[in-house]
């Protein structure tokens, strides 16, 4: 009997857990529609203080007092969307009046949560009310071990201009995952007159190679002149990476300097260097290059030769006639089959593989 | 002579037996569900993050390779591509591999995508049957389709995996419809630093779903009790079945309808195996030992945010069919891979993974049926008591369906993909139902497949299907031949 026993204890505790489970999923339903309900309603409320703000016929402290009726979550979803969509000046006098909200502190304080996510709701907000005396929240937040909660975090540089946490950040960059890279990129590039001067100096320091590629890209995503020109610099690095990533970041700079480095590159012994050269010669539009770029054509590298058929596409007149005459080489085989490939895609498609 | 007392006593220990081996089968599982809760929470708020998704949708996601094996599918080649290549994904390319289709999918693919003939310029990695021409699009650049002599899905997608010019690859089924952002978030991992080999997504039930050009937008429920029961077994399976391995080691299955791979692992492990009727399942074994033996700490993740859809069985006939073949793969892959178990080289895959896999999924159908024969010899012979047969039944259906509805109610608290009112309780009556019939049923076509693998067939065998009702009265076949 004791088996018999134990069965019927194990089957009443399923029935039961059973039993709650779905007691459970209509209770989750019922809840999740009447949050809806609740959360359509509020949002209805909060519509018209912030209707007649937006269109500068309200006050910031209406719009406040709308917010905090709402449920805080969705509070602070309507202000992150709000941000995006309002000038600068506008936002900030909101956020003057959001700062000392109860609710706005609650989230805030959550920086120091052990949960990931909470903290990734601080930051997010923090992104929109940041002030001056968050620095030291933000800070925290920009380290902190999560790449959610990292890329959030940087968003607060637009509202801080503090050099100095924007050069704790590009130091930082090259340990980051890649996504918050690009985050950190993007951000920096909003505040690029206050990330250029310390990009700079790094850039014209002594550094490790995947130091130095980071921030040669960050270099291509700011687009500074300066940090280009310092950049072009290291385009002879005993480093492939570093000399790949040179190459690439100098089709952000039509200058002299960058079309001589990259003739240089583009007969590097690296074939990824030699690609990106090419790439970079197209999208600078260089006519002299058309020479070089011809001569890429015969590489021994697929992808090279790619390259260089494209950014002759790009080049107009002069690159379309070397693809032409490349396509008719009985020479080459190599040559005339990749001007022959390239030569029949449409303007659209060659843009496209070439921004690819 | 066997004597009724010896009779009686070997019927106990067999269903004593067949006992402890669900009560141990269901406690695995109910780890599995403890483990996938932590998981879940945590993509759901990652899923849930506007800021990442805009981070994800921007220009520095790595590139992608999508490979579309396609054998006669002169019907909806054409769109399914379209879907393909108008993915939001910034740095994307799409492999459309024709495997020597007797119909005019090759055709239809020209006439559609303008394509002309490219110069072979791919280094041959993985050998396959002879290709015999590369297109590109005058329309689309992420447009490459290979035209290829007929060699079965791995073959083909070993052809696209040898042209695919991205550093990681997305294997899907031609018949495969991928929600628009599904491959920003598949990318998520490999984005936020993760050291990940090869990432899976979720598949769910496309039957009955209102789809519009290739897209599903309204998620629906079929009401037909197959199509039914399998949205709930595909719920459980992806919601915490494999989310749970997450924690446990890595799960042996990826979905071939829908996994991305990093390529150069792929192509040092010599691609997608052609001597198998699951090449999915036994690439992720063969991925997981390359791993092991090398001691790359690189994972097999399962994230549950990234959705595509699929057709299932509506009919008896096509599921015995698909059954029959998923299992038969499962026990030649086990097979083949039989060094894993239990060595201490393969770590958690050695010691967890495979031992489940075999005990847990490849045996279970002999075990389920030598329980229901000893269970009614004992009662015949009076072995086992009436009482306790019926509990041992009532414990194992509550079991399922247990497991089931807390499957559903991760959907419903995380990403209630199913809005309507009424669909929590047609999928709890679909997990009860799931017990009577349908349970058995699959046992059967599994318990079949044993047959076949000692006949050595490898044959895929027909799989007709309804069609997403993109026309009325389409059918969409994807019969394979034999490999």
């Amino acid at each position: 009997m004791t088996e018999s026993v134990v069965l019927a204890v194990i089957a009443i505790a399923q029935a039961a857990f059973f039993a709650l489970l779905v007691v459970l999923l209509v209770a989750a339903r019922a809840r999740g529609q009447a949050r809806a309900r609740r959360d359509a309603a509020a949002a209805i409320h909060s519509a018209e203080p912030l209707r007649h703000w937006l269109v500068g016929t309200g006050s910031a402290i209406r719009v406040g007092s709308a917010f905090r009726k709402l449920p805080p979550e969705m509070a602070r979803e309507q202000i992150i969307l709000i941000s995006a969509r309002v000038a600068p000046s506008q936002l900030l006098e909101l956020t003057k009046v959001l700062r000392s909200e109860s609710w706005v502190v609650r989230t805030i304080t959550r920086a120091r949560s052990v949960f990931w996510w909470r903290r990734l709701e601080a930051a997010r907000l923090l992104a929109v009310v940041a002030a001056p005396r968050d620095k030291l929240t933000v800070r925290r937040l920009i380290s902190d071990r999560h790449p959610a909660v990292q890329s959030a975090a940087t968003n607060c540089l637009t509202r801080l201009d503090d050099e100095g946490l924007i050069a704790d950040v590009i130091d930082r960059m090259p340990d980051r995952s890649q996504a918050v890279r690009l985050c950190q990129a993007e951000v920096l590039r909003s505040v690029w007159r206050l990330a250029a001067r310390p990009l700079l100096r790094r850039l014209q320091t002594r550094a490790t190679p995947q130091r130095l590629e980071v921030w040669i890209q960050l270099a291509e995503t700011i687009g500074d002149p300066q940090c280009l020109a310092a950049a072009a610099a290291l385009h002879r690095h005993p480093d492939a990476n570093v000399r790949a990533a040179v190459a690439r970041a100098l089709r952000r700079f039509p200058h002299p300097n960058a079309s001589a480095a990259l003739a240089e590159r583009i007969v590097d012994p690296e074939w990824r260097v030699r690609a990106e050269a090419a790439r970079s010669l197209g999208a600078v539009a260089s006519t002299d290059a058309v020479p070089l770029l011809t001569r890429a054509l015969s590489d021994r590298a697929w992808n090279v030769r790619l390259r260089a058929a494209l950014a002759l596409a790009e080049l107009g007149e002069p690159g379309r006639q070397a693809l032409d005459a490349a396509a008719k080489r009985q020479d080459d085989a190599y040559a005339r089959d990749m001007a022959i490939m390239v030569g029949a895609l449409a303007d659209g498609t060659v843009a496209e593989l070439g921004a690819a | 002579m066997i004597d009724l007392a010896t009779l009686r006593d070997v019927l106990w220990w067999t269903d004593h037996s067949v006992l402890g081996y669900f009560i141990v089968l269901n406690s695995f599982y109910g780890l599995l569900l403890l483990m996938s809760i932590p998981e879940l929470w945590s993509h759901w708020h990652l899923a849930e993050d506007e800021g990442l998704t805009r981070v994800l949708g921007s220009g520095a996601l790595p590139g992608l390779s999508i490979l579309v094996p396609a054998y006669n599918e002169e019907l909806t080649i054409v769109e399914s591509t379209r879907s393909f290549l108008t993915l939001e994904y910034t740095r994307h390319e799409v492999i459309v591999v024709n495997d020597g289709s007797r119909d005019g999918t090759m055709a239809r693919l020209i006439e559609a995508y303008e394509l002309f003939e490219v110069p072979a310029a791919f280094m041959v990695t993985v050998k396959t049957q002879r290709v015999r021409g590369y297109y590109r699009s005058r329309l689309y650049s992420k447009l490459l389709v290979l035209d290829k002599e007929n060699g079965g899905k791995a073959d083909a997608l070993n052809a696209a995996l040898n042209a695919a010019n991205h550093p990681y690859v997305l294997a899907v089924d031609a018949d495969t419809l991928i929600e628009p952002d599904a491959l920003l978030r598949l990318a998520r991992p490999f984005l936020l630093g993760t050291r990940v080999a090869a990432v899976g997504g979720t598949v769910r039930v496309a039957n009955s779903c209102t789809i519009e050009n290739g897209r599903v937008v309204e998620a629906r429920i079929d009401r037909r009790w197959l199509p039914g029961i399998q949205t709930v077994e595909y719920l459980r399976a992806f919601l915490f079945g494999r989310l749970g391995w997450n924690r446990l080691g890595g799960s042996l299955i990826i979905s071939g309808a829908f996994g991305l791979f990093r390529r150069d692992y792929l192509l040092a492990i010599r691609g997608y195996g052609t001597g198998t009727v699951s090449e999915d399942m036994d690439l992720v074994v063969r991925l997981q030992r390359y791993l092991r033996e090398r001691r790359l700490p690189d994972k097999t993740l399962f994230i549950p945010d990234p959705v595509a859809w699929t057709e299932v069985p509506a009919s008896t006939k096509v599921l015995a069919t698909q059954r029959e073949r998923w299992h038969r793969g499962l026990v030649q892959t086990l097979w083949t891979h039989r060094k894993l178990l239990f060595n201490p080289r393969y770590g958690s895959v050695g010691f967890v993974s495979y031992p489940f896999f075999l005990f847990g999924e490849a045996l279970a159908p002999i075990i389920e049926v030598l329980g229901y024969i000893a269970l009614g010899l004992g009662l015949a012979v009076g072995a086992v008591d009436l009482r306790f047969a019926w509990l041992f039944l009532c414990v194992a259906v509550l079991y399922g369906v247990l497991l089931s509805t807390w499957a559903i109610m991760l959907e419903e608290i995380t990403f209630r993909r199913y809005p309507r009112k009424t669909d929590p309780l047609w999928l709890l009556l679909f997990a009860f139902a799931e017990a009577f019939g349908y349970r058995q049923l699959t046992v059967w076509y599994r318990l079949k497949s044993f047959w076949k693998v000692l006949r050595g067939d490898q044959r895929w065998g027909a799989m007709r299907r309804e069609g997403f009702a993109r026309s009325p009265g389409v059918r969409v076949s994807v019969e394979r031949p034999a490999i």
